[in-house]
């Protein structure tokens, strides 16, 4: 009797047991893909011609090939580009997957490139799809193509990489380089549900080298107001705007030296900017405060700037480049009245009394804001070597 | 875990085990030769001749009778198993002495059945014992000793004669050492003895043993230390080890077997060990041995998990490399366990996760290969444990052409016939080597990886995440000997981690394990710490 009751449990258990390992293979491996089904896509390239109802999402997948130690290098192409047009970025790609056949997997995805034309008419309703897919990462670089962006992710590049690889290394190595700004769909999308500033994007182009082959280039950056493009910063006012926003980490800059014609490089070892928002008698002042460490790089000049007083000179000529720089781009600002230094978020945060009161016309006051640059720059070393080789003095 | 379902279904586990000792057992009854529980009696013919009756006609057992004093006067016999006991001890000792010394001497004197004269005067043995039941009679002849008879006496006297070939002393051949001794346990419980003993010189150090097994008679010792031993532990082990009811026992396995606290959980419960320092050191912090006769592998109680990390020579190098060498057969376990499953979770559930440069190459390794990485990694996982069987079971010159066979196999050939991924077999070689790191675990291991590979490859990393739970929650729930095996780590004992995760320097650990040294907590003074600075000098 007891005998029959305790074959009972564990038949019992041995079913539920069983029930368990069977309700494993309900799920059928759910949400599992082998990764040779995978298309690891590492640039994603969108067109849109001018007044055009369509949009050509051009998507990079990286071809996965066992490197072969003794073959010849990049003899083999590593990419495929497909190109498919849609009504919207879902509706491209959901053609694209008519005639690749693999799935397409954004977590890898390095670079988005808006051509110009589109940029200009607005890139609002394209992002949309990289922020919410819950593959695509919110780290992923923009980027706004000079001319076709889908060609860019044709080009050759230099490396055995991926042109979409190349890319976002080409972006991240700009961190060290502090030349332009580097944008990522994070700090992309936080400018723009700010009510004030102004979304920066680096432009990139393709240029044509010695073997007439085009490489990517990035020059320029490209003004947004709102999520449409309304006009460029070059060179300096990128590096001005740099200066101001606190994103000069390393780079160089140039400057004339202290006898005149003669060129001075400065390597710069700390940066730190800052902006001050002032209000006097309802008049807005915006004090950019920078403070920059640096060594000599290089000297064109034979004479010994290892002194104190050629320190001291090449400093007063660094402040007035450094300054010149920022008001520079404070004056494309204002011609565009895009806040790309975030002046609107400052006086918020730290006026906001005075914010409250100007919120409503900020469009008007905003060209009026007085904007002064406070540079104090600070050469430190010389260098390896102090006596440039060809001093000719004692 | 288990308990707990068991609960959940009302199951009656110790009810259960009860019937079955009702139903099957009842017919079995703990016999052996306490079936001849029968005193002697005064004549010695009887007394042979019960004795021939019980070993039958075609026996190794010899019966040597003869008359010995200076009338021959005395009639006597010696009992002793051919090859067992050592001739040359019955022949100096005994015959010698009674035929030809007793016929020389005064020996007029001798009455017969005056046993105390004999044993006093003739019997030239350091070790003989009194008996009177030819029960224990059987059992000491059985394990090599002779026996003597006279007639008048319904006592006999068993001489320690043992004599039979035994393998000596060697290096152990489990538990390698670069610096330590090299001793190893032999087959033989004596030996095994004097190995502790000399380690051990204290009165404190007890040695009980017993006999289990109703066919194998096999002797059955347990050590330990009087003044530190938790007295409950002891009483513990006693209380299981004479509640065996079995046939044989042929290897201490069988004796871990029967007494272990949880024989349904993979863990072990029940720690061995082939080296005597181990042992030693072991029974010095307060844990019982059992050795068991005709193996070296003794038997340590309790046993914590963190035991499996602990390596004899952890405590004679210097602990900061110890420490080190300690965290790394962690992390070796851990590796042994999740490297495959992580592999298959990554690359088929959670691509994001890797590194784009190694997603590459992961895929270039995948490209072409027909499986879903759970089967690859599967049929890995089979492959090397085919190998690894079958190295361990052939004689080692065979041994090693498995292995070379198996290294082209798992590794190259496998590759380029495009059967499996490259970065998969540097994961299972890593899982393999890294299993033998941690030894005493590596059944566990090889149990778990695979469990959570089939988790792993249905569930993903949350798969993993479940397995982890049910694991720990088990493990955790699990007792030796009364001891939570988790301790010093759950519950938590602080003083306790100077030798678990790390090995701490030797003179800070002054207190012995919390759980097990109970009587006697300090195992050394408070200021160990060497310093001999010439200031203290002075």
């Amino acid at each position: 009797m007891r005998l029959d009751k305790s074959m009972k449990n564990r038949k019992k258990i041995v079913e539920l047991v069983i029930c368990l390992f069977l309700s494993l293979n309900l799920t059928a491996c759910w949400s599992s893909v082998e990764l040779n089904k995978l298309g690891i896509i590492v640039g994603v390239a969108l067109d849109k011609k001018e007044k055009a109802d369509d949009i050509t999402v051009t998507t990079q997948i990286g071809v996965p090939t066992l490197e072969k130690s003794n073959t010849g290098i990049g003899s083999s192409k590593q990419f495929v580009n497909i190109k498919e047009k849609g009504k919207t970025v879902s509706e491209a790609l959901k053609n694209i997957s008519r005639e690749y056949n693999r799935l397409l997997f954004f977590a890898h995805n390095q670079v988005v490139i808006f051509d110009k034309t589109m940029a200009y008419q607005g890139i609002g309703s394209e992002i949309d799809f990289f922020l919410r897919n819950r593959e695509t990462r919110p780290l992923t670089w923009i980027l706004i193509s000079n001319g076709d962006a889908s060609d860019i992710l044709n080009m050759n590049p230099n490396s055995r990489e991926e042109p979409g690889i190349n890319l976002g290394k080409l972006i991240k190595n700009e961190e060290y380089v502090s030349q332009l700004p580097i944008v990522n769909f994070k700090d992309f999308t936080t400018k723009l549900m700010s009510k004030t500033t102004s979304p920066v994007v680096p432009i990139i182009e393709l240029k044509a080298n010695e073997k007439k082959e085009k490489i990517p280039y990035m020059l320029k950056t490209a003004v947004f107001k709102k999520d449409k493009m309304v006009g460029e910063l070059n060179e300096s006012e990128s590096m001005g705007l740099l200066w101001g926003t606190n994103k000069v980490e390393y780079g160089t800059i140039l400057v004339k030296s202290p006898s005149g014609n003669e060129k001075v490089g400065v390597k710069i070892t700390r940066a730190k900017g800052k902006i001050k928002p002032e209000v006097k008698d309802g008049v807005i002042c915006m004090n950019i405060i920078i403070d920059a460490e640096g060594d000599i790089l290089e000297q064109t000049t034979a004479e010994d700037l290892a002194n104190p007083k050629s320190f001291k000179a090449i400093e007063e000529i660094e402040n007035a480049y450094i300054e010149n720089q920022v008001m520079q781009a404070w004056d494309k600002a204002k011609a565009f009245n895009a806040d790309i230094f975030g002046f609107g978020d400052t006086l918020y945060k730290f006026k906001p009394k005075e914010w409250k009161k100007i919120e409503s016309k900020w469009e008007e006051e905003f060209p009026k804001i007085t904007v002064k640059a406070k540079v104090d720059t600070k050469v430190r070393r010389m260098g390896k070597i102090t006596k440039p080789a060809n001093f000719q003095g004692k | 875990m288990f308990r707990y379902l068991c609960k959940l279904f009302n199951v009656k586990s110790n009810g259960s085990k009860e019937k079955n000792v009702d139903n099957n057992n009842s017919s079995y009854e703990k016999q052996g030769n306490k079936a001849y529980d029968v005193k002697l009696s005064n004549a010695l013919q009887d007394n042979i001749n019960s004795l021939k009756d019980i070993f039958g006609k075609e026996t190794d057992v010899v019966f040597r009778e003869f008359s010995f004093g200076s009338n021959k006067q005395i009639k006597a016999a010696l009992i002793y198993v051919e090859g067992l006991a050592e001739k040359a001890i019955i022949n100096e000792t005994m015959m010698k002495s009674f035929m030809y010394d007793s016929s020389m001497t005064e020996m007029k004197s001798i009455k017969p059945g005056d046993m105390n004269y004999i044993k006093e005067n003739m019997i030239s043995v350091a070790n003989l014992r009194e008996m009177s039941e030819l029960s224990e009679i059987i059992d000491s002849c059985l394990s090599g000793e002779t026996i003597f008879f006279i007639d008048g006496v319904n006592i006999a006297l068993a001489i320690h004669s043992e004599g039979f070939e035994t393998r000596g002393v060697e290096e152990a051949k489990t538990e390698a050492v670069v610096r330590g001794p090299r001793e190893g346990f032999t087959e033989n419980i004596q030996t095994n003895m004097v190995l502790l003993r000399r380690r051990i010189k204290t009165p404190n150090l007890v040695f009980e043993s017993m006999r289990i097994g109703t066919q194998t008679r096999t002797s059955v010792c347990i050590v330990y230390l009087r003044n530190v031993a938790n007295p409950k532990i002891v009483a513990e082990v006693k209380k299981r080890i004479s509640s065996i009811n079995i046939d044989s026992i042929l290897e201490s396995g069988y004796i871990e077997q029967l007494i272990e606290d949880e024989p349904n959980s993979i863990f072990p419960t029940i720690g061995n060990s082939e080296k005597p320092d181990a042992a030693a050191s072991k029974i010095l912090e307060g844990r019982v041995c059992i050795i068991v006769d005709g193996t070296p592998f003794v038997l340590t109680v309790p046993m914590l998990f963190i035991e499996g990390f602990q390596s004899a020579e952890d405590y004679y190098s210097r602990p900061y490399l110890a420490s080190m060498i300690r965290l790394l057969r962690y992390l070796c376990f851990y590796i042994s366990i999740f490297a495959p499953v992580s592999y298959v979770v990554l690359s088929t559930f959670h691509q994001e996760l890797i590194p784009t440069t190694l997603l590459f190459t992961m895929a270039a390794g995948r490209e072409g290969v027909p499986f879903p990485a759970a089967v690859e990694a599967g049929l890995m996982i089979i492959t090397f444990e085919i190998l690894r069987e079958a190295g361990v079971r052939l004689p080692r010159p065979v041994g090693q052409a498995v292995s070379i066979v198996g290294a082209l196999v798992i590794g190259e050939a496998a590759v380029s016939a495009g059967l499996v991924g490259g970065l998969l077999v540097i994961v299972i070689a890593l899982t393999a080597v890294s299993s033998f790191v941690v030894p005493t675990y590596t059944d566990v291991v090889s149990i778990l990886r695979v469990v959570f590979l089939i988790l792993g490859a249905v569930l993903g990393i949350f798969g993993i995440g479940i397995g982890v739970i049910v694991v720990l929650a088990h493990a955790v729930s699990l007792k030796s000997f009364g001891v939570p095996y988790f301790t010093p780590l759950a519950p938590l004992v602080k003083d306790d981690i100077k030798d678990s995760v790390i090995r701490a320097p030797l003179w800070k650990m002054n207190k012995r394990p919390r759980w097990i040294g109970v009587l006697n907590v300090f195992r050394q003074g408070e200021d160990a710490k060497p310093d001999f600075n010439e200031e203290d000098n002075d």
